[in-house]
């Protein structure tokens, strides 16, 4: 420390430069444009609420867990698992296995973020096999462009869902955009709009926009966001962390 | 007439690069059975912008070498991987926090320094690893050689303050020196070492794990 004050006299510092890469995600509906360093492991986890959606008023909660791996300096893979717990006027609760599967998310800029620029973005591909209807594929894919100035960032997250059975193909799209300030070391305060829209097929259309916050603290990192219905639901919170290893 | 005018802003221009030369040695006082090792010396006063090509810091033996380096601003350092196993070099230092993950022998990772700073480096499997990147405003840095000599050239006239620096010093120490245009100006810097110890935290801000603590090899 007293060190860099001696140098530090002699030379001009600059202001504070972003955190390192990690895995993380600024926002709890949309994903992020960080990966994980190569090598470097880590535990996702993210559990949503979707409260009171559509004329049947269903009660969604959703636990998705996975761990996450750095394959390169910009590729990272992961084998999630989600499971689902739905209830609504006629059906009483119950939790079950929903989906298994595996994703990539490919960071197309530089993983340091000085080099990488105010603007980055990532592409998530991510294939499921339907747990209870065995001969059922659900794809998603996403393509998420962030934009960071100062204190301040932007971004914005373009999903689509797919599911497809002998039987039938639901397609939707789900973008989301979020706002976010540092309002202290690590500590992002902001506002994310969420939605998952029907294309083809018999699901709900929603919206949800609400205040988002996420921090970082080590190893371990948290999103959050409180989505207020604004079409089609009432509520739809979602927290989101990753611990890493 | 012109050509004549032309020749002259040339040979002005060429005196101006050329500027003035720095020489001097840097004598330094170290602690018995203390560890030597790089000597970075440095004028301050102007910018200049980067034209060097990479640095590279080996890791090699479980060590950063060399573990001192002096940059431009703008400049880049390459990290090549020489060990036969797996290193993870990172910066904790807010001015340039970077996060090269996990890489083997043979492949290389680097990063650019845009901002002059002093940058601690690590590696965050191997805690006895650690080197110090200080990143200047102009290119009028050098290292000094064994027996402490060194030579700056091409440094603009003026009136500015050269400093000496090595991980183990106690602090910096400088000088004020007036340059002139094509003139050669001379130093003596004494810098105090003392005992350090590279004590660090891994890149989550957490201990190393026990049996992975730093131990001093002197």
């Amino acid at each position: 420390m007293h060190r860099q004050r001696w140098i530090s006299i002699v030379i001009v510092l600059v202001a504070l430069a972003p955190a390192a890469s990690a895995g993380r995600t600024p926002f709890a509906w949309s994903y992020g444009t960080e990966v994980n360093p190569e090598r470097m492991v880590e535990s996702e986890t993210w559990i949503s609420e979707e409260n009171k959606k559509g004329d049947a008023r269903a009660d969604e909660t959703l636990i998705w867990w996975g761990p996450t791996v750095g394959i390169t300096s910009h590729l990272e893979g992961a084998i999630p698992i989600e499971f689902s717990r739905n209830a609504d006027t006629a059906t009483p609760g119950a939790m079950h296995l929903q989906l298994w599967g595996g994703e990539l998310r490919y960071r197309f800029n530089s993983p340091d973020p000085i080099e990488a620029g105010p603007v980055t973005a990532l592409l998530r591909v991510a294939a499921f096999r339907m747990a209870e209807q065995r001969s059922g594929v659900r794809s998603e894919a996403d393509f998420i462009v962030a934009a960071e100035h100062g204190r301040f960032l932007a971004s914005v997250d373009l999903g689509m869902v797919s599911e497809h059975t002998p039987d039938a193909t639901s397609l939707e799209f789900r973008p989301s955009v979020g706002v976010s300030v540092l309002a202290v070391d690590q500590l992002r305060l902001g506002v994310e709009a969420y939605s998952e829209l029907n294309i083809q097929g018999d699901s709900v259309s929603w919206v949800v926009v609400g205040p988002s916050a996420s921090w970082t603290h080590g190893r371990f990192w948290l999103a959050t966001a409180l989505g207020e219905g604004i079409v089609n639901i009432h509520t739809a919170p979602r927290v989101k962390f990753g611990i890493q290893f | 007439m012109r050509a004549w005018l032309a020749a002259i802003a040339v040979t002005l221009s060429a005196l101006s690069a050329a500027g003035g030369t720095i020489t001097g040695t840097v004598k330094v006082t170290r602690p018995e059975g203390g560890e030597s090792g790089p000597i970075l010396v440095y004028v301050v006063g102007f910018a200049e912008s980067a034209t060097e090509p990479d640095v590279v810091i080996q890791q090699h033996g479980k060590r950063f070498v060399p573990d001192l380096v002096g940059l431009t601003a703008g400049q880049a350092v390459a990290f090549p991987n020489g060990d036969p196993f797996l290193h993870n070099v990172f910066s904790p230092t807010d001015t340039r926090r970077f996060d090269l993950g996990s890489y083997e022998k043979g492949q290389t990772r680097s990063r650019t320094f845009p901002e002059p700073g002093v940058i601690d480096v690590y590696c965050n499997i191997h805690p006895e690893m650690s080197a110090t990147i200080v990143v200047l405003p102009n290119r009028r840095h050098v290292i000094a050689k064994g027996d402490g000599s060194f030579t700056i050239e091409g440094v603009p006239p003026g009136t500015w303050t050269v400093f000496a620096y090595s991980r183990r010093a106690a602090h910096p120490v400088s000088v004020k020196i007036d340059v002139g245009n094509g003139a050669s100006a001379s130093i003596e810097l004494a810098l105090d070492e003392v005992q350090r110890e590279f004590k660090h935290e891994n890149k989550f801000g957490e201990k190393y794990r026990a049996g992975d603590e730093y131990r001093p090899t002197h």
